[in-house]
């Protein structure tokens, strides 16, 4: 088997912010999987939510069951008002944030200067 | 050595056992206690294992020893532990490491005794005794971090309740060896662990990379290969690379088993005969090499799985059924094997098992399990052979063609194992068999099954499995259990419409 392993090349590292009752749809999964297979076969995720661990790593199922070959890691935190911090210093290639996250949260990212996709996670409206 | 290291690694009593010597008999723990007291049950397939050292067992769990010498390679001591002796590590561990094959009991076939028992397995109800055990609790309350792992890591995501009362901090899904060392490293420093880590192909280990057992494995259980060329949809070992073992690594870790005094040995691959093949065609040396070797250290061997192709292909080939058995007949009279037939359905297996029957044409599925059934009889080669139920895409004509090739395996001595659907592999997205799926195609499916197991069994028994005057009492108590499912089923035929004319 050809290895590249070796080169240790850095896993591709998304965040997604979330809140309870809202779903990451299977295109936001294929999307990260694909990037996941262009940079190397490594994929990080963090999730952000409301929820308790592990329901957060549930989140991700679309993410899970379509995944044969990518070694994920996924690291589930609490949704923070500081989650620009959190966030800063860990390399995060791309940021989802569900639509229905709070404004102020989008706004403290977009400071930061990281690279922010909304998305629609459900019909619910909830507010953080 | 320090003898309370910071990190220990253990399971539950279901799979801390060596099941008598007998690894067959470890599977009477995937089902429920049916006419004897549990304990009785318990003893029947998981006795207690020899203890040597402050709770450390003579052997574990083959996957247990693995993470125990990555973690060594790693410089990170470890100790295999003994359930029953987890009370002495309470203050000094700071990294409890469990495995199991099937946790929840949702894999194959516990899940399969659930459904027609309508009672929790065995291996359930000890996994849970385990998590709740006063010195687990007591651990937790100490601040370990618990990392659970294994074959059966993907049942976690659905018994999401237990994960977090039971505090699990990390669920490891896959090939472990390269990953587990950073990721025990970060607990003992406190560091932020993912929850759960699936392992790709890019962190899969090369076999320079897997780390040789330096501690003896239950039943002398070695590895020989990973990974398997067919590609069979409902297989999760597909989706692994192929490697072969080499030789001298495997004897290796077959002297350390023999070392301890563990003298048999199980060969263990998705398929044997294709260790050193040539894609899906065995090749006589390398498997003949093997077993010269391991008759070398060991005084019985068996083998963990074969398929119906290799073994037809490997007879036809070259005569080479009755060549190993021929060398291993100079010590055992049988030799046992876990053999997939899965289904009779041809249009089924072309969909999701095209390569199962290669390099013979899948449409000559039945003729090619015919033959190979027929081979292993004629030379002391007892199978447990499963059969899955339930798969996605099954038709009535698959289930009808499944019957008819049971009809014509009928006189080869065998059990057969019926397994209900479990979505693993590339079907893992797909939906459990559940009760509300059974057709009455299905129950005539389970009910031939039984009647060929059961016929088979008391032969098996008696003349090859536990023949010898040891096991008299675990004999008597199987024949006793074997009389008991006998009449009983036999009182639910009657109730069953779709059985009395079957």
């Amino acid at each position: 088997m050809e290895r590249s392993s070796e080169k240790n090349e850095d896993p591709f590292r998304a965040a997604i912010i979330i809140l309870r009752d809202k779903e990451i749809p299977q295109e936001i999964a294929n999307e990260l999987l694909i990037e996941a297979r262009r940079r190397g076969f490594r994929l990080e995720v963090f999730v952000f939510s409301d929820l308790d661990p592990p329901d957060e790593v549930a989140i991700l199922f679309p993410l899970i069951n379509h995944n044969h070959s990518v070694t994920l890691s996924i690291i589930t935190k609490k949704l923070v008002p500081h989650i620009g911090e959190e966030l800063t210093g860990r390399g995060i290639d791309v940021v989802y944030v569900e639509k229905s996250v709070r404004e102020k949260v989008r706004l403290e990212l977009e400071k930061r200067g990281l690279n922010l996709k909304i998305f629609d996670g459900g019909t619910n409206e909830l507010e953080a | 050595m320090n003898l309370k290291p910071e990190v220990i690694i253990t399971t539950d009593r279901t799979m801390m056992s060596n099941h008598h010597r007998k690894e067959f008999l470890g599977f009477v723990a995937t089902g429920p206690a049916i006419g004897l007291p549990e304990k009785i049950w318990l003893w029947i397939s998981s006795p207690k294992p020899k203890i040597l050292d402050d709770g450390e067992p003579l052997e574990a769990p083959y996957g247990l020893r693995k993470v125990e010498a990555a973690l060594l390679k790693s410089g990170i001591e470890t100790k295999v532990v003994d359930p029953a002796y987890l009370n002495h590590y309470i203050e000094t561990t700071k990294v409890l490491m469990i495995g199991h094959h099937d946790f929840f009991a949702y894999g194959p076939p516990s899940n399969e005794w659930w459904l027609i028992t309508g009672k929790e397995p065995i291996n359930r109800i000890s996994f849970a005794k385990l998590m709740e055990s006063q010195a687990i609790r007591r651990m937790k309350k100490n601040g370990v971090k618990i990392i659970v792992g294994g074959p059966a890591a993907w049942q976690w995501l659905y018994e999401r309740e237990k994960w977090k009362k039971w505090g699990v901090d990390s669920v490891v899904d896959g090939e472990s060896e390269k990953v587990i060392g950073k990721l025990v490293e970060r607990a003992l420093n406190g560091e932020e662990i993912p929850s759960y880590i699936y392992v790709g192909i890019k962190d899969v280990p090369s076999l320079e990379e897997i780390p040789e057992i330096v501690k003896p494995s239950v039943n002398g259980l070695v590895e020989i290969m990973r990974g398997c060329p067919r590609g069979c949809r409902f297989c999760s070992v597909t989706l692994r690379p192929l490697r072969f073992i080499p030789l001298e690594k495997i004897e290796r870790e077959m002297l350390v088993n023999v070392k301890a005094g563990i003298k048999s040995g199980l060969l263990h691959s998705e398929d044997v005969l294709l260790y050193g093949a040539d894609g899906v065609k065995p090749k006589e040396e390398p498997i003949m090499k093997l077993h010269e070797m391991a008759l070398r250290h060991v005084e019985d061997l068996g083998w963990s799985h074969a398929s119906m192709a290799a073994i037809r292909y490997a007879q036809e080939k070259y005569k080479l059924i009755s060549k190993i058995m021929e060398m291993l007949k100079t010590k055992q009279d049988f030799l046992g094997v876990e053999v997939g037939l899965e289904t009779g359905g041809l249009e089924l297996a072309k969909k999701i098992m095209p390569a199962k029957s290669a390099p013979y044409p899948v449409e000559k599925w039945h003729e090619t399990v015919e033959e190979a059934m027929k081979i292993m009889h004629e030379n002391d080669v007892i199978p447990a052979v499963t059969l899955i139920i339930g798969m996605p895409e099954e038709t009535e004509e698959d289930l009808l063609q499944t019957l008819e090739l049971l009809d014509k395996i009928k006189g080869y001595r065998s059990l057969i194992v019926p397994m209900m659907f479990v979505p693993m592999g590339a079907l893992k997205n797909k939906e459990f068999y559940k009760k509300e799926m059974i057709r009455d195609l299905h129950i005539q499916i389970l009910y031939k099954t039984y009647q060929h197991s059961i016929y088979w069994a008391k032969e098996i028994v008696r003349k090859s499995y536990l023949k010898s005057p040891t096991y008299l009492p675990l004999r008597g108590v199987l024949e006793f259990f074997m009389w008991y499912v006998e009449n009983k089923v036999e009182k639910i035929v009657k109730e069953l419409p779709t059985l009395r004319s079957a």
